[in-house]
């Protein structure tokens, strides 16, 4: 569809990554935003890259494969850095808050507010996908864990019991 | 009453979704499960003879301190200033220019500014500043002092047990400052009031009671060496022997102990024994000088010291002419660069000379101690070896550059050329990201704990990133290593970021192409898993006739 809000896709990308980087404390934040080598500041091109995804998705197919993916790469770092639930699933929402701080006065004002309301009803949906992912995320850590000390505990007695036998 | 409850515009407006601004200077340290290591328990300091403060965890709200604590960490550190010369300028000479700030992976991935290297030695150099420099005791915190509280000893821990002294960050400091001395001086202060953690007290009373980590016994090295002998023989058809404590011989091989006994060391333990036989090696391993790896180091020189004392004094009981060491990380940082002065000169032993090439190892003329890949790339330099790397056509590899091999001895290259020679498929991850710029696992100096494990995903996640590159980019599905700790945290790292991707040490490698004199027809690698014989060619040749297909 033709949408005034995909016309204004850069400047809405850029202000969601910078809200997105502002949750990470001042000094990490700008180097979040030197986004110079893929390698040397993971995190911030992940950011920037999934964001976009995420952004074309949710203004044209809602392609679920693409947003899981997407979402996946975002939360399973958000998911083991010092965030709580509701901040780490918190990124889609800030979609919302970039669309308002750049792009709300004119779709209420050009009569686009049904588009608006559109895009807002994805991104809750997306959100909750979200949910999903970062409880999946947990849960392979807990999962880790298990194993890792199963094998510590577990690994060496079978090999002698292997041998008993 | 109507009128005092906030509307809902007014209540959005103040949702912050920054992070309030806080000072550095002014710490209050959250010990979150999955972020810290347990503290040391009681027996493992009784048995080392150290300071016990009784039964406590980090996250309790009182540590039990003992009352003039302030006073032996501070005498600790007047102590140290003047026995280390290093300590004494890495305190004085950093100008905050912000080289290094950017270079850690735990800031990377976890992104706390407290990660920055920089930021983690002011936590100790503000202590310093206010007690030990005339401006700081006069101006204080206007000269960046800070008193020594219970809240900076929180925090020293939290951060100090989050560096993995992997020193990448020192490597890009233009004064050389090396960051991973000051992490060692601040636990070494810690550990004069008994502040340590578990996973590095606990091995390392049990490696000094029964010469490895894992606390195993004489009879029970042997039993794990009897037991991988059944497993070659197994696989190849072909018993080796692996003589014990048996004087006479060449060569003491010392291994860390973990490759012996956890997995996937063990099939690196495999190849070793496999090459040893094939090339008819005179050595002898020693059931006491059963480790090589030294939780030591991560806790102060002294106990560096007292535990590495085995290796020479083995090599000198068993009446060996040299020492050969096998793969491992932090155990080549202490053998190649403290083992020589502190416990040394060897003045017993040999230069080593490869009995079957005839090569000097000039390089290891002090210590007397050769790395195992400096000895197999020798092999097959001098086409000593018969290989077939198709055996490994099942495995898509890369490297990852081990911290202390790399940037503690600059063994860079053999590696590589070991993996060449035995592999069909090897990819390298981004420049930045290997050889003296190598990403650390994110778990070694102690940190690997299963209760330490987000931390970890932290810590690691820029070296993952680089695999999942060439995973996705080259279809890379086994990151080989040469460090024990590595093939131990590797693994669930990877399960948690690039789940395709295996973990092998070198030697696995090498022992699944080569070919041993006598052996039985083999379809399967150490593992068990299938070997799919020139896969690649098979590939290759389906392209090609592809290929003229199409133009035909």
């Amino acid at each position: 569809m033709e949408n005034y809000i995909v016309s204004e896709k850069t400047a809405i990308l850029n202000r969601w990554f910078d809200l997105i980087v502002n949750t990470y404390p001042d000094d990490t934040a700008r180097f979040l935003k030197n986004r110079g080598d893929k390698f040397a500041n993971p995190v911030g091109y992940t950011v920037a890259d999934n964001i976009e995804i995420l952004f074309d998705e949710i203004c044209n197919e809602m392609d679920f494969e693409r947003l899981n993916t997407a979402l996946d790469n975002l939360l399973r770092i958000r998911s083991v850095q010092n965030f709580t639930p509701s901040q780490a699933v918190d990124v889609v929402y800030l979609l919302k808050k970039a669309i308002h701080l750049e792009v709300l006065e004119k779709c209420v004002n050009g009569q686009m507010l049904q588009q608006l309301l559109e895009i807002e009803n994805r991104i809750d949906a997306t959100a909750l996908m979200a949910f999903d992912v970062y409880v999946k995320c947990r849960e392979k850590i807990f999962e880790i864990r298990l194993n890792e000390a199963r094998r510590g505990m577990f690994k060496p007695f079978s090999r002698r019991q292997k041998e008993d036998i | 009453m109507a009128e005092k409850l906030p509307k809902p515009e007014q209540l959005a407006e103040d949702i912050k979704y920054s992070p309030p601004p806080k000072d550095w200077m002014d710490p209050k340290t959250e010990f979150k499960k999955g972020t810290f290591n347990y503290s040391a328990v009681p027996s493992a300091l009784d048995y080392l003879d150290l300071p016990n403060p009784g039964k406590w965890q980090p996250h309790d709200e009182e540590w039990p301190l003992p009352d003039n604590w302030q006073e032996t960490v501070l005498e600790g550190m007047r102590d140290r200033l003047k026995k280390y010369r290093s300590f004494q300028v890495f305190m004085d000479i950093c100008v905050r220019c912000g080289a290094c700030a950017d270079k850690c992976h735990y800031f990377i991935g976890s992104g706390d500014p407290k990660n920055m290297p920089v930021l983690r030695a002011e936590l100790l150099r503000s202590i310093y500043r206010r007690d030990f420099t005339t401006i700081g005791k006069i101006l204080g915190p206007l000269a960046g002092g800070r008193k020594l509280t219970v809240e900076v000893l929180k925090e020293w821990f939290f951060y100090f047990y989050q560096c993995t002294e992997c020193r990448r960050c020192s490597v890009f400091c233009p004064y050389g400052i090396d960051t991973a001395e000051i992490t060692m001086m601040a636990r070494e202060l810690m550990n004069l009031i008994g502040i340590s953690i578990d996973w590095i007290c606990t091995p390392a009373a049990n490696c000094f009671r029964t010469g490895n980590h894992l606390g195993i016994q004489p009879h029970g090295f042997k039993d794990s060496v009897d037991f991988a002998v059944g497993d070659l023989e197994d696989i190849t058809g072909i018993k080796v022997d692996v003589p014990i404590n048996e004087k006479g011989h060449e060569i003491l091989f010392v291994v860390p102990s973990a490759d012996y006994f956890a997995d996937p060391h063990y099939y690196g333990f495999l190849g070793y024994l496999a090459l040893f036989h094939e090339i008819g090696l005179d050595y002898t391993m020693s059931s006491f000088a059963s480790e090589g790896g030294n939780f030591g180091l991560f806790h102060s020189a002294d106990m560096m010291k007292r535990l590495n004392a085995k290796i020479y004094a083995e090599a000198k009981r068993l009446g060996v002419k040299w020492i050969l060491g096998g793969e491992c990380g932090h155990m080549w940082r202490v053998l190649h660069q403290y083992m020589d002065t502190m416990n040394g000169p060897a003045d017993f032993l040999e230069e080593p000379v490869s009995p079957i090439t005839k090569t000097k190892f000039e390089n290891a003329k002090s210590t007397k101690m050769v790395h195992i890949c400096e000895f197999t790339a020798d092999l097959i330099k001098n086409n000593k070896l018969k290989l077939d790397p198709r055996r490994n056509d099942h495995r898509v590899v890369t490297f990852h550059d081990s911290c202390n091999p790399s940037r503690a001895m600059g063994l860079l290259d053999e590696p590589r050329y070991i993996i060449e020679k035995v592999s069909n498929n090897f990819f390298e991850m981004p420049e930045n990201t290997i050889r003296e710029q190598t990403f650390c696992c994110g778990s070694g100096a102690g940190l690997g704990t299963d209760e330490n494990l987000e931390m970890r995903l932290r810590g690691g996640l820029p070296r993952a990133n680089a695999v999942k590159f060439v995973h996705d980019k080259y279809g890379v599905n086994m990151l080989a290593c040469i460090c024990a700790i590595d093939k131990a945290t590797l693994p669930p790292l990877l399960e948690y970021w690039v789940p395709e991707c295996g973990v092998c040490g070198v030697h696995e490698l090498v022992g699944n192409a080569l070919l041993m004199k006598g052996e039985k027809e083999r379809d399967t690698d150490y593992r068990g898993e299938p070997m799919i014989l020139g896969k690649k060619a098979e590939a290759e040749t389906e392209v090609a006739q592809k290929e003229a297909k199409d133009a035909g």
